[in-house]
């Protein structure tokens, strides 16, 4: 039952946090994906993250419900989530599903999320 | 299927026979509750107990009837319940008989009204993968991207499909801890398929109704991830009753 633990890189850009999720996570790597997500909100007083899926092929409701949950904490946490780079195989399956995400945003690219993000808080970088 | 009969004999001295509105007829066809009506009667009789309607759905006779009546599938769904009601009843009664009484009712089950193309379904020797950790959710995955692929299946349904593989390995792995997602290739009147069977012994889904109203939340999930997967697919069925295992049977067709 050896299974291969990845970290899954947080990027800081500016005051942003920018979260690639590669491929697909197992149980034991969605809850350190929280915890590590939260901790470096905390230390780093992000005011926004980015969740980037382009590297994720396929998303079930459990998947869906770790992102949920993550962009819930971050938000108790005085941070907003925005998701980017759904595949449209994704797009579809959610809707076919009936899955939605609350307190969680999406963007179609990055410039998106950061302007999402950085509208709504109000600090402008003009 | 020499001899035609509306009595079926449970024991020497008795025998059970077909209420009028059920005699088979030349010519007459038997709507989904009129099968049923057949068979509950059948069984309860050769069982003799009164048992109200949700054991015999716990013993798969509900399944059997309402999501797939071929004949083949429900000859072993019904002997399946029958040795969990026996074991539960201690009745003592012979396996055989009950066949027999099958074979009788088969031209019941065979004129349901417009299923009989059920029967015509082929299916292809299947791949079994077995369920015991978080990286076996995720072969069987890959593998059902994999032939969804290969019998052409588009990019989305093929996620579709290996999404509904990994919400119910993962079911699986969560509360059986062990058991099996068996995929297979079908074809049914020039259509091609594929079909999704994922077993366990685990403790069962008590409340499989309710979770299927869509009106259930449950803890760990968002309480989609079973009729997240009915929705995905074409056709899906699960048979289950609490510490009898769970048998979900799940269909798409490439379009």
């Amino acid at each position: 039952m050896d299974t291969v633990e990845k970290m899954v890189p947080i990027v800081r850009m500016s005051d942003k946090l920018i979260v690639s999720i590669q491929g697909s996570l197992h149980d034991r790597e969605a809850i350190q994906l929280q915890d590590d997500i939260l901790m470096t909100i905390q230390k780093s007083g992000s005011c926004g993250l980015v969740i980037d899926i382009s590297a994720v092929p396929m998303m079930d409701s459990y998947i869906a419900k770790t992102l949920n949950d993550i962009a819930r904490e971050a938000l108790v946490m005085g941070t907003r989530s925005v998701i980017v780079g759904m595949q449209p195989a994704i797009a579809i399956t959610l809707v076919t599903m009936g899955l939605e995400f609350d307190n969680l945003q999406t963007a179609l690219n990055l410039d998106q999320a950061l302007e999402l993000l950085g509208e709504e808080d109000g600090s402008d970088n003009e | 299927m020499d001899q035609i009969t509306n009595n079926i004999s449970a024991t020497e001295s008795e025998s059970w026979k077909l209420p009028k509105h059920l005699c088979w007829k030349e010519g007459r066809t038997y709507s989904l509750e009129e099968a049923r009506e057949a068979l509950v009667g059948c069984f309860r009789h050769l069982l003799g107990t009164t048992m109200c309607n949700q054991e015999l759905q716990s013993g798969g006779f509900g399944a059997l009837i309402k999501n797939n009546p071929s004949r083949q599938f429900a000859e072993s769904t019904i002997l399946d319940g029958f040795e969990h009601l026996k074991q539960r009843a201690s009745i003592s009664c012979d396996p055989k008989l009950v066949l027999r009484s099958i074979f009788r009712l088969n031209f019941v089950i065979n004129n349901l009204e417009g299923k009989k193309e059920s029967a015509q379904v082929e299916q292809g020797p299947g791949k079994v993968y077995m369920i015991a950790c978080e990286n076996d959710i995720a072969i069987a995955r890959d593998a059902a991207m994999r032939m969804a692929k290969k019998i052409g299946f588009s990019l989305t349904h093929g996620t579709s499909i290996a999404t509904a593989v990994s919400e119910l390995a993962r079911n699986i792995l969560r509360y059986a801890e062990e058991g099996r997602v068996a995929l297979y290739i079908i074809k049914k009147e020039g259509q091609v398929g594929l079909k999704i069977y994922a077993t366990d012994e685990g403790p069962g889904i008590p409340n499989i109704n309710e979770i299927l109203s869509g009106n259930y939340v449950s803890k760990t999930g968002m309480g989609l991830g079973m009729i997240g997967t009915k929705r995905l697919l074409d056709h899906f069925s699960v048979e289950t009753s609490e510490g009898n295992g769970t048998r979900v049977m799940g269909i798409k067709y490439v379009r």
